[in-house]
């Protein structure tokens, strides 16, 4: 066995590069249908990635290449800089997956079936296998049939399979479905933990948006099989400059077309108009440097100030406006 | 590639279903020594004059429809006549019931064991997809082509063992019903060139085994194929036995037509050159062998090809 861990392992180029995964145009193209177009990512490790979009919006698709499990028509998928196309078998030795259900082997036990999937992968140890049930909190149950778990304790066997291998991508597609609030609050923290202490890139996909806003560090948001946008979420790690939606201030005043035709004049880009939750708000994008000269021109108008607040928008508002308001957006043509 | 088999293996003999299968070989054996047993054949002193009188309404039989009756079912008739006639000849009395006779009888059986062997060949991939276990399957570092190799392996070894198991119990419980002698005694049939054969019965009854080793590697063969390319394994179980029971029953309905000898199911049982004569006019061993080679690499392929490039999409 030691031998074949030996060969395995230099096969396989070390990556010393950040990005654990790159993806390139990645295309499919099914019958007529293009499923996913031309979609181009880095994800670094050390970070929890979401894939955020409709049902049907290419998500699982682009997934499913990122695995194997399909092929693309266009593009590739580098793991490790290794091509999951041309090398699949190299390439899966850095990714441990859950594709949609944690489905394992029912008549075997838990324990069975992580025997399983360790005598596929080289070099993991029975120290290791009790290691991940360790890590996934299964060890009163590892001994029973998987036939008796629950869907939370299927979810966890599904992680503790991907994790045999110490894959540096973990990549979970739909992981919440099916799961209680506490199931999704445990799944969360592992996965955080995961990231921000093993270093791993954690690639999950959801089409619940509050879910990805607490879980990502970063979301793409895909629609129609193309990438939407990138948008690095909330205050975490500090990444908000790169967010490409600037906040929103929102001025309470007097006069609002006055506001709105002043904020205009001063600033073009500012996407000033009508807002917020009553009458008598306006909502503009501004810097935050241009915000006292905003005040100023409003005062020489003789438009009334009555606050001033910076909103950022949540992802839910963003997530609508990019995909057009829809929750569930159908193709164009079917 | 050894633990990937150790996979299939263990996926196979843990599932309950699978030892299921294998108490219904030993049932059915059972069942056929039970009845041998408490119904003997009437051992009679003038043995030699009930051969000769079988062998009168045979001729009567053969001289009145003979000229309706498939080819085949003719051949048989024929040689039990000659058989009878050797008995006679050579003073052998037929019908004393053995341990090894009993193995022979019990040789039946294997068809049974060859649905059960389908059964398991065909559901070992498509079992994969309606558990949607694959997606695991396939995410692991390793290629497809030798996750297919590792379960084709693994179900051409249940096909192995099952025929052991079956072979295994004959001769146990023929032995313990009517003795464990008799591996020497003759076995007289007619061979391809109409004429008497004589070989002891252990070697006969490892000489049948032989062919049904072949059978059981195209069975598999063609089941696995079916597993593979329709992912169902309700759908690969029912086509697989359908295809073996149905092409079996059709090639021997069709063997005047010349095309029948490339169909896979004429070719499939090799026991033809032995005994009886090839199913079509003209068949040699050669050919046979030649057509079971090309079937086994082609449809091989096909099982390749329909899991190696297909995009999964359970």
């Amino acid at each position: 066995m030691s031998i074949t861990t030996a060969d395995q392992e230099q096969q396989t180029p070390v990556s010393t590069s950040p990005i654990a995964v790159q993806i390139r145009h990645l295309t499919k193209v099914m019958g007529r249908k293009t499923i996913v177009d031309q979609l181009s990512l880095d994800i670094p490790r050390g970070e929890v990635f979401g894939f955020l979009g409709p049902n049907g919006a290419g998500k699982t698709t682009t997934i499913r290449m990122m695995v194997g499990l399909t092929s693309p028509t266009k593009g590739e998928v580098l793991i490790a800089g290794i091509d999951v196309s041309t090398h699949f078998a190299e390439a899966m030795l850095h990714v441990g997956a859950i594709v949609e259900n944690p489905e394992m082997y029912k008549y075997l036990t838990g324990y069975q079936n992580l025997r399983h999937f360790a005598r596929m992968s080289p070099g993991v140890t029975n120290e290791r296998i009790d290691q991940v049930v360790r890590l996934v909190g299964l060890e009163q149950r590892i001994q029973e049939k998987v036939r008796t778990y629950s869907l939370g304790m299927r979810q966890r066997l599904g992680l503790a399979q991907a994790l045999l291998r110490k894959p540096d991508v973990l990549i979970l597609d739909e992981p919440t479905n099916g799961l209680d609030p506490a199931g999704i609050r445990e799944l969360r923290d592992h996965l955080r933990t995961l990231a921000r202490e093993e270093g791993l890139a954690v690639v999950v996909s959801s089409h619940l948006l509050s879910e990805m806003e607490l879980m990502c560090d970063r979301v793409a948001i895909i629609q129609a099989g193309k990438l939407v946008d990138v948008r690095a979420l909330g205050d975490r790690a500090g990444v908000d400059e790169q967010s490409e939606t600037s906040p929103w201030t929102v001025f309470e005043v007097n006069d609002v077309p006055a506001a709105v035709r002043v904020l205009v004049a001063h600033f073009p880009d500012c996407k000033a108009k009508p807002g917020g939750a009553a009458d008598g708000f306006v909502e503009a994008t501004l810097a935050r440097s241009d915000i006292p000269q905003a005040v100023a021109h409003l005062t020489a108008e003789h438009v009334a100030i009555f606050g001033i607040r910076s909103v950022t928008r949540s992802l839910e508002e963003t997530f609508l406006e990019l995909t057009g308001g829809g929750p569930i957006v159908s193709s164009p043509r079917q | 590639m050894y633990p990937l088999l150790a996979n299939e293996n263990l996926k196979i003999y843990s599932r309950v279903r699978t030892w299921v299968l294998a108490a219904l070989v030993l049932v059915a054996i059972g069942l056929t020594g039970w009845v041998l047993a408490a119904h003997p054949s009437p051992v009679s002193a003038n043995w030699k004059a009930s051969l000769q009188t079988t062998d009168a309404s045979l001729k009567k039989e053969i001289a009145e429809d003979g000229a309706h009756m498939p080819r085949d079912v003719l051949e048989q008739l024929k040689s039990q006549i000659a058989v009878n006639q050797y008995y006679i000849a050579h003073n052998l009395e037929p019908g004393r019931e053995t341990g090894w006779a009993f193995a022979r009888t019990a040789e039946n059986i294997v068809s049974v064991s060859t649905v059960f062997i389908l059964v398991i060949a065909g559901d070992i991939v498509a079992s994969e997809f309606a558990g949607g276990t694959i997606k695991m399957l396939l995410t692991q570092p390793v290629s497809r082509t030798r996750i297919l190799f590792a379960k084709y392996g693994a179900a051409l070894l249940f096909g192995l063992f099952l025929l052991a198991f079956t072979l295994a119990i004959s001769l146990l419980i023929g032995g313990v019903l009517f003795g464990f002698h008799g591996a020497n005694a003759p076995v007289i049939y007619v061979n391809d060139h109409a004429t008497l054969e004589r070989i002891p019965s252990f070697l006969y009854l490892l000489v049948q085994y032989g062919f049904d080793l072949v059978t059981m590697v195209m069975t598999v063969t063609i089941a696995f194929m079916i597993s593979t390319i329709f992912r169902s394994s309700a759908i690969a179980i029912t086509i697989s036995v359908l295809v073996v029971f149905v092409g079996n029953t059709l090639v021997a309905a069709l063997s005047r037509y010349h095309f029948v000898k490339y169909i896979l199911f004429t070719n499939m049982n090799l026991s033809q050159y032995m005994q009886n004569g090839p199913i079509v006019k003209g068949m040699t061993l050669e050919f046979s062998v030649f057509m079971l080679v090309a079937y086994f690499v082609v449809l091989n392929f096909l099982s390749w090809l329909f899991f190696v490039k297909r995009d999964v999409a359970v």
